[in-house]
This record gives structure tokens, C-alpha cells and sequence, in this order.
């Protein structure tokens, strides 16, 4: 509620702005999301495909090894992949799922291939594994467990988001700046029309008029104003030409009727709320003493229904 | 790469076995022509031992109950030339060094898969032949007389030979 007043007590330009940065925002917010997520995607297939590429490498050049039981050029093979930093355990099983050789050859390990010898790649942690079967002419040789630490990848993840978001914040300041310049077109012209709307509040002048600034509803709405203003400066000049006939005939009445010979007051609600010179001295009253009193004070109470009767039917 | 296998602390009869075990692992890497009658699947997988039988009765114990490419094998032992006839495999002895090219010329025909334990016998034409270093079985392989005797071979083969 609190931030909704905040909202409407601000001013258009900073309206405008707040706009502008909530809507290039929410749209950089989810490109750079979707970017992320993507990119995030990709780096984990990129690995994944790779890995599985060596694993299946590997399991092609060991098959002679365990063919032959070749336990020194199975080592060597497997070795190869040790060359590769991220991987870092590799297990190469026979076909009866013992033990051939691994790397390190210190390793300790308890693990054995799943049953039915069905490759599998998973993200586990901070390691990715993989288990390769390997196979030659429809026979199985043995498979392979390879475990590969994702550091790597956290590694291209953290610069890409470190990347995004600096990037993100270039934008929102490159954003808010394009707001700021880009308001003036909506906010100078309204922000025009405040001010001379104060001006013309403060100096009544309605022979003022703003010049409209374009075609748009702004432009429009100038013209309108300036139809409004031409109006009411229409108005003004009437009335002044108005209250000035009606100045000089109130003058020329109450002159009329201060001279007449006849006494004459005025009633309203009856009360009196005019008395001419002459009935003034016809009672030999002051103005003052008349104007305010009951009419019907001034006359015998025998009267008082006939002058009413006649009233009422002149009222009518 | 070679392979090697410790032999030292096994007896002979162990080593012809571990060497009839070869042969079949061999035969995983190798394939016959389409065209030729040994790839006919219906007819037995036949192994020939030419001169001398050093593998005494180790090949008969290994293909007892052992298939090569899911088919019966057959073993022929032949002291002559003369007598050999079409068959997969052709262990040729060290004493059948006096015809060995005829043999040669005979097994590139019939496509038929040379093998033998004599040394200098790969550089004349044998496609494999076993050896020793340190004690351990070792094998060469003749790459440009497998390209002569049309059988298919896999790669993988050649990564773990000694190539001739």
C-alpha cells in the first residue's frame, strides 16, 4: 500500500524511468536465464559427449588387452585417459566383471559393473561417471567405470555466470541511462504543459497558449488546452462585459429609485433588504434602522393578511 | 603396444595351450572372404598343424569344447606338403622351412590364415608368428602379406602385434 502511494507520488519522469528499468529488467532477466540455462546445458553435454567419446576410445583400444590379458598394455591404455585432468579414477573390468587394471593403479575400489551391462552417464556431486560396456562384434570384453570431477565445469560455469552478470549490469546501466534520455520525449512535453498550467493559474493571463510540440496525443492534448484556454478567455470577456452592463444598470436603477417620490423597499423572506431616500424619511428612519427589520412591523396588524394575500398573489 | 604374458613358471604343454587359446583369439579379429568356402558357416572351423606337432595334444584338450566363430572345429595333423588341403588355419612347424614358400603361395590362394612359431618365418611370409621376450609370449604379424592373402583383419590386432 505503502509502495503504491510511493509510486503515485512520483513524479512522470521518474514514472518513466522506474518503467522503463522494470521492463528492460524482467526481459534481461530472462534472456539471461534462458542464455544460462542453455549455455549450462550445453557445457554439461559438451562434457558428457566428450567423456563418453574417451571412455569408448579407451574401450576400443583395451579390447586385444583383454582379449590376450594383456594386463601392462591394458594400464597404459586406460593410463591415457589419467592424462586427461578431470579424469580421475578409471576402472577396466573383464567380461567376467573382475578387476582388469585401473588408474590409479593405487586405487581402492570396491565397486562392480550393474548387471546387464548397460551404459549409463550421470552427474553425481562434483564427479560425472560413466560406465562404458565395452564390446567387439556383438561379444561382450568388459566395461569400463570412469569417474570425471566436474570441477572443470564448475569452473566454466562460474566464469559464464560471472560473464552474465557483468554483462546484466552493463545493461541495466546502459538501460537506465537510455530511460533517462529517452522519458524527455514523453516527459517534457507534460511536464510543459504543468508549468504553464501554473503560470497561467498564477497570472489569470488566458491570452497565453502553448506551442504543440508534435502530431501525438501530447501534441493533441496541447491543442485542446489552448481551445480550452481561448474558451474560457471567450468567458472571461464576456462576463467582464456582463458585470460591466450590469454595473451601469444597477447605477442607472438605484439612481432611478433613490429619486422617485414614492417609498419603495425591497423584501426577501420577509425581511427588508432595501429602503429607499424617500421611504427612509417618509418613516423617519435611517437605512440602517429599516433594512434587516420585518415589513410588517410597518404596518397596522389589521392589514397584515390582505398585504400577505396581495404578496402572494404578485409572487404567483 | 605389445602384449606379453609371463611364461616362465609354466610347462610346455601350458604354453601350447595358452598358444591354442591364441589361435582362437586370433580367429575374433579375422574374417574370411564372403566369397570363400571358409566363410560357409555350415561347415566346420578346421585348423591344420603342418610338420612337426609341437602342440602334442594341447590343441585337441583346447578345441574339446571350444567353437571358433560358434562353429565345430576340426584339427588336421599333416606331415607333408602334399597332403594339405583347404582349411581355415595352417600352423606351419619349423621344420617345414625347405617348402615354406609354396606353402605361402598355397595359403594366399585358398585365403587361409598362416601361422607359425619359427623365427624369421613372419618376414617370409607367415602372417603370424609367435616369439619370446623375457619370457613371455609375444606375436608379429605380417601386414603386407595380409593385405596378399584377402582376410579381413581388425585393427585391433595390428595395436598389439609386433609389425612386420
Amino acid at each position: 500500500m505503502n509502495i503504491k502511494r510511493a509510486l503515485k507520488s512520483l513524479s512522470i519522469k521518474r514514472k518513466i524511468i522506474l518503467l522503463i528499468l522494470v521492463v528492460a529488467g524482467l526481459i534481461e532477466s530472462l534472456l539471461f536465464t534462458t542464455f544460462m540455462i542453455i549455455r549450462i546445458n550445453d557445457y554439461k553435454t559438451d562434457m558428457l559427449n566428450n567423456s563418453v567419446l574417451n571412455t569408448q576410445l579407451i574401450g576400443e583400444n583395451v579390447i586385444t588387452s583383454l582379449t590376450f590379458e594383456d594386463k601392462t598394455g591394458a594400464f597404459q591404455t586406460i593410463s591415457k585417459l589419467g592424462v586427461i585432468k578431470s579424469f580421475s579414477n578409471v576402472v577396466l573390468f573383464n567380461a567376467d566383471g573382475e578387476i582388469f587394471s585401473k588408474y590409479p593403479d593405487t586405487l581402492q575400489c570396491n565397486i562392480a559393473p550393474p548387471k546387464g551391462l548397460v551404459a549409463f552417464q550421470t552427474f553425481s556431486g562434483s564427479e560425472l561417471i560413466i560406465f562404458e560396456p565395452i564390446n567387439y562384434n556383438n561379444e561382450n570384453y568388459g566395461s569400463l567405470y570412469v569417474r570425471i570431477s566436474t570441477q572443470e565445469l564448475s569452473k566454466q560455469i562460474n566464469d559464464y555466470v560471472l560473464l552474465m552478470l557483468a554483462i546484466f549490469i552493463v545493461a541495466a546501466i546502459l538501460s537506465y541511462f537510455l530511460a533517462v534520455k529517452l522519458q524527455k520525449i514523453i516527459s517534457v512535453p507534460i511536464e510543459s504543459l504543468t508549468d504553464f498550467t501554473a503560470l497561467i493559474t498564477e497570472t489569470a493571463d488566458y491570452s497565453l497558449r502553448i506551442q504543440p510540440s508534435g502530431d501525438d496525443e501530447i501534441g493533441k492534448l496541447y491543442t485542446d488546452f489552448n481551445e480550452m484556454i481561448h474558451k474560457i478567455q471567450q468567458r472571461e470577456q464576456e462576463n467582464e462585459t456582463f458585470k460591466k452592463q450590469l454595473k451601469e444598470s444597477e447605477k442607472k436603477y438605484s439612481t432611478l429609485v433613490e429619486n422617485l417620490t414614492d417609498g419603495i423597499f425591497i423584501i426577501q423572506n420577509e425581511h427588508i433588504v432595501y429602503a429607499n431616500q424617500r421611504i427612509c424619511s417618509m418613516m423617519n428612519k435611517t437605512e440602517a434602522d429599516i433594512v434587516g427589520s420585518k415589513y410588517l412591523n410597518y404596518f397596522n396588524k389589521k392589514y397584515w393578511k390582505s398585504i400577505e394575500k396581495t404578496l402572494n398573489l404578485i409572487n404567483s | 603396444m605389445f602384449f606379453s604374458l609371463s611364461v616362465h613358471s609354466y610347462c610346455q604343454t601350458d604354453e601350447y595351450l595358452m598358444k591354442a587359446g591364441f589361435i582362437e583369439k586370433f580367429t575374433r579379429f579375422i574374417n574370411w572372404p564372403n566369397d570363400s568356402v571358409q566363410s560357409d558357416t555350415n561347415r566346420p572351423f578346421i585348423i591344420t598343424v603342418l610338420g612337426e606337432n609341437t602342440f602334442g595334444s594341447s590343441l585337441d584338450e583346447f578345441y574339446l569344447d571350444t567353437k571358433i566363430k560358434n562353429r565345430h572345429v576340426i584339427l588336421k595333423y599333416i606331415s607333408d606338403f602334399d597332403e594339405l588341403s583347404l582349411c581355415h588355419i595352417l600352423f606351419v612347424s619349423g621344420n617345414c622351412k625347405n617348402n615354406l614358400e609354396q606353402i605361402i603361395d598355397f595359403s594366399n590362394k585358398h585365403s587361409i590364415l598362416t601361422i607359425s612359431e619359427t623365427k624369421g618365418f613372419a618376414k617370409k611370409g607367415i602372417l603370424i608368428n609367435f616369439y619370446f621376450e623375457k619370457n613371455k609370449i609375444r606375436f608379429e604379424m605380417n601386414k603386407k602379406a595380409f593385405n596378399i592373402s584377402n582376410l579381413e583383419v581388425s585393427h585391433h590386432l595390428f595395436k598389439i602385434a609386433k609389425i612386420i
